[in-house]
């Protein structure tokens, strides 16, 4: 199988690697920089626990090629809370409870990284619309979204 | 009853004592609090580890070659062509297992001698798509996707079962036909004989099946003379409910690492599993070993919901390459592979008489129910229908009941547990008669519940049914302790239900084209566990580290955390000093695991005994170090010092430094074992308020209220956060998910996906809160009054919106349905104080008797005519004959 030169910024590290032309995103960060933070649940780009930013934006790393990121920069999980401190994405994930298992923690994350580093903020329903793109089986999305929601201005009216 | 408790699940939210350090009796503790779990840290920086993240040295990959056909005769299995490329490591078939590969243990008791237990390939048959038949191993799961592509299978289709009625029809094909018939005969020929008649199904106990049909098992449940009260019930009518094949579905699949230790003789297993010890003997034995030889670890879980409770194939097989190769073999399920691979569940229909009076007081139940439990009889295949029978009456008098549950056969991929398993369709059945009941005679089904719930008074309730399982009989457990009718009034109060009423009428007045607008509720018990033990060990370093390790295998619930809080408050000291260690069979000698909504009842209370037991072994060494008798030692926040308080205190280090083994008298480590007394029933009630756009058929959640008793909240943020998560499952279980499967046995699920909620799907405002009740003595408790709560939210959720949707679907324009004439004015009956206004109900073929509750299902229902009233027969028929193989007609009056 013939293999492919790529060059690629992964979390402010570069790397010049030789890849099939079939290999993923996902398996390149995962299977090659050892980066496993980027969790697979579907490889159909429907759960979203792949998720990463590549050039910014979110992508599913199942969906996209590794040759496809020739030249790009990506943000993994595991580049968030590079200085060592949780970012404020994690930490509040991890006072609204908005994680139990765990496993698609990693591409929620980069999703609303993301959403926060957009010029205009986001609304509520740009957070459901964002969210919608991932699936998580244990928390009922209720402390996700609440987790969310504590980010983007006043909270919301107090629910318990 | 005490308040019902607000929760204040969340971070900021902090409205009760719940966000602050507790106190109990002046000291402060850390149960009861909402400590930040430990386990975050690492999950949200993506140094979780799990099994697809573990990379041994010099490890293979293996990749599965499943059955592409539902039931088939297996004329050849052709590796050679894949065992030709030089990418290939190995591949294997049935055939290059000495005597066979190893058969999947059965846990569920069905016939011995019975051949029904897959092997882990298939030998000369296959039963469902994605069974398997080969394995390849490669450098890399690319390569090993390659070569499995190059494995020829030749398939001799048979006929095919594909559900429970025609798996139960007469002449049904037979998945695994007697010996008389074997080896094959003509494919497909009817190997029936003995029929059902071979069952005495008047002898009141478990019974075998033939060898003739799909039957694998049949449960009975009894309680009274369920044959003389529906005789003898004022009222009567009989339904079908059913429940759709549904699945866990965690988002990480399974998943396995096996190593082979040549030298030493011994094979360590990495595989997230809900019973790392009961994954070590299965393991063992499967591979001839003593148990002793393997080790089992677990890592990260990424969810398990019942799914992960027992060993697959591919464990085994793994662990044999791995002995095989002499080097480490892992494997990880796509997700296609887990909707045809992973345990399915529920499956069930309900063949449902009733039996009441005109109060809607509920007499008597019986109900033949047929669970389909997939191609084999894997480790929990049955369990649904074991778990089913006994759970119907729920937390309701019902002074007779009785059930029959088949489990049956089909070509499907085997069932087995998921979260609220045999509860969750058992609650589903008797919530939607109390409301069918509720709707015969007019009355609020508030009101009816009023009329049924076992009273406090009545606790403990039972033993009153007995389950007649194939291995003997046994009385289901007591209901401990707990006041159902004043947490239903509580919580009817709290979620304004007769504001709510008046809101259905208002909206039903003013906006008759609108959207359905529907109020249904959903009670339940969570029976904590099974009765199994747990064990749990306790160590004290010389630095003052205390390291727990327990039998527990968590998935995701926050197990670190909440024992850690028990052993803070039990031995005194910061939650930092507690290190907790679990799933690893090399530490602990045996273990249970983690299902049943039993960590926190059981697993706690094994952890909070260890921990007294530690406390009592330092207490002497305490002493000594402090020149007086032990009874003069107390343990306070600063360490063992003296009753009378002078003096200074002494630190864990110090004890454990003198305890020790150089220094003392041994390790300062103490181990206990808990084994309940009973089963702790947890219990609650759900609301639910959903939306039916009737154009649609489409169901829109709008709020979600839980209210449960689980006894005492070691830490309510994660205690919501499970309630929570069961309500997610409870809104996918009751409006969507389904694994449908084609007439002639093929799924359709692996290609569509499997529909998952996601956050749009959830009600925009979820609400949970808790009471305790009283309990009895804490004796056999482990020393806390805790019930479960992890399944709490799918079992009364999904009953709650299905209820929900019915009650919307009962309130749609039009006149209302007629109805029987038979009714008492409210508030006359037992129990019943609560004047609610009478509603209509929809008691005829268009009431809703099947979840998922999908858009074309809810359209149907619409579209369905009401059916005309008709006159009420004093009394049923009595000994109606076997109707197992009989299509019900829905709901009709007896």
């Amino acid at each position: 199988m013939s293999e492919h030169p790529v060059e690629v910024t992964v979390n402010g590290t570069r790397h010049r690697l030789d890849v099939p032309a079939r290999l993923s995103l996902a398996d390149l960060l995962r299977e090659h920089l050892g980066l496993t933070g980027t969790h697979l649940g579907c490889e159909q780009g429907r759960c979203g626990s792949c998720t990463v930013l590549l050039s910014g934006e979110p992508v599913r790393g199942c969906l996209v090629l590794a040759v496809q990121a020739d030249g790009a920069e990506v943000t993994t999980v595991e580049g968030v809370a590079a200085d060592g401190t949780l970012d404020r994405v994690q930490s509040a994930l991890r006072e609204h409870h908005g994680l139990q298992c765990g496993f698609c923690t990693p591409g929620i994350v980069l999703t609303l990284r993301h959403l926060l580093d957009l010029p205009a903020p986001p609304g509520r329903d740009d957070l459901v619309a964002a969210l919608d793109g991932h699936l998580c089986r244990c928390t009922g999305y209720v402390n996700i979204l609440r987790a969310a929601e504590s980010l983007i201005g006043p909270a919301p009216s107090e629910r318990s | 009853m005490t308040t019902l408790r607000p929760d204040a699940g969340t971070a900021g939210v902090t409205r009760s004592a719940a966000g602050t350090r507790g106190e109990t009796g002046g000291r402060p503790t850390v149960v009861g609090t909402p400590a930040r779990r430990r386990e975050d840290d690492r999950l949200l920086r993506g140094r979780g580890r799990f099994v697809a993240d573990l990379r041994l040295p010099g490890q293979a990959q293996a990749v599965f070659v499943r059955s592409t056909e539902p039931h088939a005769l297996l004329r050849a299995v052709d590796v050679s062509a894949a065992r030709g490329d030089r990418r290939a490591v190995a591949v294997l078939s049935a055939a290059d297992f000495p005597g066979g590969p190893p058969l999947l243990p059965s846990a569920s008791g069905p016939v011995p001698g019975l051949p029904t237990a897959q092997p882990a390939l298939a030998t000369d048959r296959v039963r469902y798509v994605g069974e398997p038949v080969a394995v390849v191993v490669a450098a890399d799961r690319y390569a090993a996707e390659d070569l499995a592509d190059l494995v020829r299978v030749d398939y001799a289709p048979l006929p095919v079962v594909a559900d429970l009625d025609a798996a139960l029809r007469p002449g049904a094909p037979t998945l695994h036909p007697r010996a008389a018939d074997q080896p094959g005969g003509p494919p497909g020929t009817p190997a029936r004989g003995d029929d059902g008649a071979a069952r005495d199904d008047s002898a009141g106990r478990g019974s075998a099946p033939g060898w003739g049909d799909n039957v694998e098992q049949v449960v009975r449940a009894v309680r009274g003379d369920v044959t003389a009260a529906l005789a003898a019930a004022p009222l009567t009518f009989s339904v079908r409910l059913s429940i759709a094949r549904q699945a866990g579905a965690p988002m990480e699949t399974r998943g396995v690492v096996a190593d082979w230790d040549r030298a030493a003789g011994r094979l360590t297993v990495w595989t997230p599993t809900q019973i790392p010890h009961g994954m070590r003997d299965a393991v063992a034995a499967a591979l001839g070993l003593p148990a002793d030889a393997v080790r089992v670890v677990l890592p990260d879980v990424g969810g398990a919901f019942g799914t992960k409770m027992q060993p697959y194939p591919e464990e085994f097989v793994v662990a044999w390459l791995s002995r095989l190769l002499g080097r480490p073999v892992g494997w990880v399920e796509d997700r296609a592979e887990h909707t045809v691979a992973t345990v399915h569940g529920r499956d069930q229909h309900h063949d449902v008489e009733v039996g009441h009076d005109a109060s809607g007081r509920i007499l008597a139940i019986r109900d033949r129910m047929a669970s389909d439990i997939g191609a084999y009889s894997f480790t929990n295949a049955a369990v649904e229908a074991i778990a089913t029978p006994a759970a119907v009456p729920g937390l309701y008098r019902v002074p007779a009941y009785a059930a029959e549950s088949l489990a049956v056969f089909t070509n499907k991929t085997p069932a087995g547990p998921f979260r609220g398993v045999g509860a969750a369709p058992a609650t589903f059945v008797m919530e939607r008669i109390v409301d069918l009941v509720a709707a015969q005679v007019g009355v609020d089904p508030a009101e009816v519940r009023l009329r049924n719930l076992i009273g406090p008074d009545e606790l403990p309730y039972g033993p009153r049914t007995t389950l007649h399982l194939t291995q003997g009989s046994m009385p289901w457990p007591p209901h401990d302790s707990g006041d159902y009718p004043g947490l239903l009034r509580r919580a009817l109060d709290l979620v304004g239900y007769r504001d709510l009423r008046r809101e259905q009428a208002q909206r039903r007045a003013s906006d008759p084209a609108g959207p359905l607008f529907g109020v249904g509720l959903g009670m339940f018990v969570e029976p904590s566990g099974d009765g199994k033990p747990e064990l749990a060990r306790l160590r004290v370093d010389e630095y003052g580290v205390v390291e727990v390790a327990a039998g527990l295998a968590p998935s995701g619930q926050g197990h670190e955390t909440m024992l850690a809080q028990i052993v803070a408050d039990e031995l005194r000291i910061p939650l930092d000093d507690v290190v907790v260690r679990l799933g690893d069979t090399d530490r602990l000698r045996w273990g249970a695991g983690t299902m049943a909504s039993r960590s926190a009842a059981v697993g706690g209370g094994a952890v909070r005994l260890a921990a007294r037991a530690l406390v009592e072994r330092a207490v002497p060494v305490a002493a000594r170090l402090l020149g007086v008798p032990a009874s003069a030692v107390a343990l306070t926040e600063h360490g063992f010092g003296r009753t009378d308080g002078t003096g200074a205190a002494l630190d864990w280090a110090s004890v454990a430094q003198a305890a020790g083994p150089t220094t003392g008298t041994g390790e300062l480590a103490a181990e206990a074992e808990f084994r309940p007394a009973g089963i702790p029933f947890g219990y609650g009630v759900h609301v639910s308020v959903v939306e039916v756009d009737p154009g649609t058929g489409v169901v829109t959640a709008l709020r979600h209220r839980a209210f449960d008793d689980c006894g005492t909240v070691l830490n309510p943020m994660m205690l919501a956060g499970q309630v929570h998560g069961g309500i997610g499952f409870a809104i996918g279980n009751a409006l969507f998910e389904e694994l449908p499967y084609t007439d002639d046995g093929f799924p359709l699920a692996g290609a569509a996906g499997y529909p998952l909620p996601t956050v749009s799907s959830m009600p925009a405002d979820v609400w949970v809160a808790h009471a305790q009740a009283p309990a009895p003595p804490a004796a056999g408790r482990g020393g806390g009054d805790v019930k479960g709560a992890g399944e709490g939210g799918v079992i009364g959720g999904t009953a709650a919106i299905a209820n929900a949707v019915a009650d919307a679907l009962a309130h749609r324009p039009g006149p209302p349905p007629a109805r029987t004439p038979a009714r008492t004015p409210a508030g006359t009956g037992a129990g019943g104080t609560l004047a609610f206004p009478s509603l209509p109900g929809i008691v005829g073929p268009e009431a809703v008797t099947r979840i998922p509750l999908t858009p074309p299902e809810v359209l149907r229902l619409l579209r369905a005519q009401p059916s005309p009233a008709t006159g009420v027969p004093a009394a049923y028929p009595a000994n109606t004959p076997d109707r197992r193989h009989a299509p019900n007609p829905g709901l009709s009056r007896g």
